[in-house]
């Protein structure tokens, strides 16, 4: 990801997007990444989904989807439950209540930029 | 750490086109020319004396109206991926509900009926009542299907209705406030049912409207 400095002159914040700023400023940085968005859009509607539910969805394989899940879950945004199914380990996956919360922001400021176009 | 697969041995790592190779510092972006004419070598992390105060960094998330359009409208697609369909725990739960109803019945017939020398009717219809409870848990095990966003919650308070009014009908076997308990239990299962019916009806409807038109919107 790219990082820029603004330029003071645009009297832009980072903020959540708030009254006058972009909308871009309300989006989720994590969620840039394509997978991670739809992992977290197939989560949004379920309670929980297993981790190989989840990779067939996506139609990734498992490291990729391991890395992504990683990422959201040092982000707060997901939460990874370890079962077990007789012997057979079962990751069950589901957004945190943060998560869910910037998920929708996320979504809404999309629409804000949808709508300011 | 991350989550390991279910079982799967590991697939060599896949990196999606213009995901950062791990460790990749991330590319700094134009620096303001005045912070740079101020202190041209700035110590790491230590702003330079009477330098001004950086304005915020802009991720520059790349997101245009275009690609914000596609993602909402993936999101929306996945959304409308959640199946369509009664989760098998209603199953569960109409099991729970007609064995509300004949428990408290049957307690109160066995209580009408007079005591019966070696043989405990409560008990019978108990161990029975408690023999089918376990049996219906089976099918929410056995399917596993995925609960819509929501439904966690609302099954709580379900067998938490189903549990205040069972043990209520137990208490009242007796009298014959048993003959309104038990048939409330034929309520609740309705009650639980038609909001979970519609949500999934609601749901269906945009994707069969799609289907019969061939897609087209």
């Amino acid at each position: 990801m790219t990082a820029r400095v603004g330029n003071a002159e645009d009297g832009i914040v980072q903020g959540k997007g708030s009254q006058g700023e972009h909308p871009r400023f309300a989006l989720e940085p994590t969620l840039s990444h394509p997978v991670r968005f739809s992992i977290v859009a197939a989560l949004a509607a379920v309670e929980s989904l297993p981790f190989g539910d989840l990779r067939d969805e996506l139609a990734v394989s498992d490291s990729v989807l391991s890395k992504q899940i990683a990422e959201l879950e040092t982000g707060g945004l997901v939460r990874a439950a370890k079962s077990f199914v007789g012997k057979r380990p079962r990751t069950t996956l589901s957004l945190t209540a943060d998560g869910l919360r910037r998920w929708k922001r996320h979504l809404e400021a999309m629409r804000a930029i949808v709508g300011d176009a | 750490m991350s989550p390991s697969p279910d079982h799967r041995p590991a697939a060599p790592a896949d990196r999606i086109p213009g995901d950062p190779a791990p460790g990749a510092p991330v590319a700094a972006g134009p620096v303001s020319p005045d912070s740079a004419a101020a202190d041209p070598a700035p110590a790491a992390g230590r702003l330079p004396h009477g330098a001004p105060h950086p304005a915020p960094i802009d991720l520059g998330l790349p997101l245009d109206a275009e690609t914000a359009r596609r993602r909402l409208a993936e999101a929306e697609q996945r959304g409308r991926s959640v199946p369509t369909a009664v989760p098998a725990a209603f199953i569960t739960y109409g099991m729970l509900c007609v064995l509300g109803t004949m428990s408290t019945l049957g307690l109160h017939l066995v209580s009408r009926l007079g005591p019966t020398p070696g043989f405990d009717g409560k008990l019978a219809v108990l161990i029975a009542t408690l023999a089918w409870v376990a049996v219906s848990i089976l099918p929410t095990l056995l399917f596993r299907d995925r609960w819509r966003r929501g439904l966690g919650r609302r099954w709580l308070l379900l067998m938490g209705a189903w549990a205040v009014l069972w043990i209520v009908g137990v208490l009242v076997a007796e009298s014959s406030l048993v003959l309104v308990i038990g048939p409330l239990f034929l309520a609740l299962f309705v009650g639980a049912l038609a909001p979970e019916a519609s949500t999934v009806a609601a749901r269906r409807a945009p994707t069969e409207r799609g289907a019969e038109t061939g897609g087209a919107r």
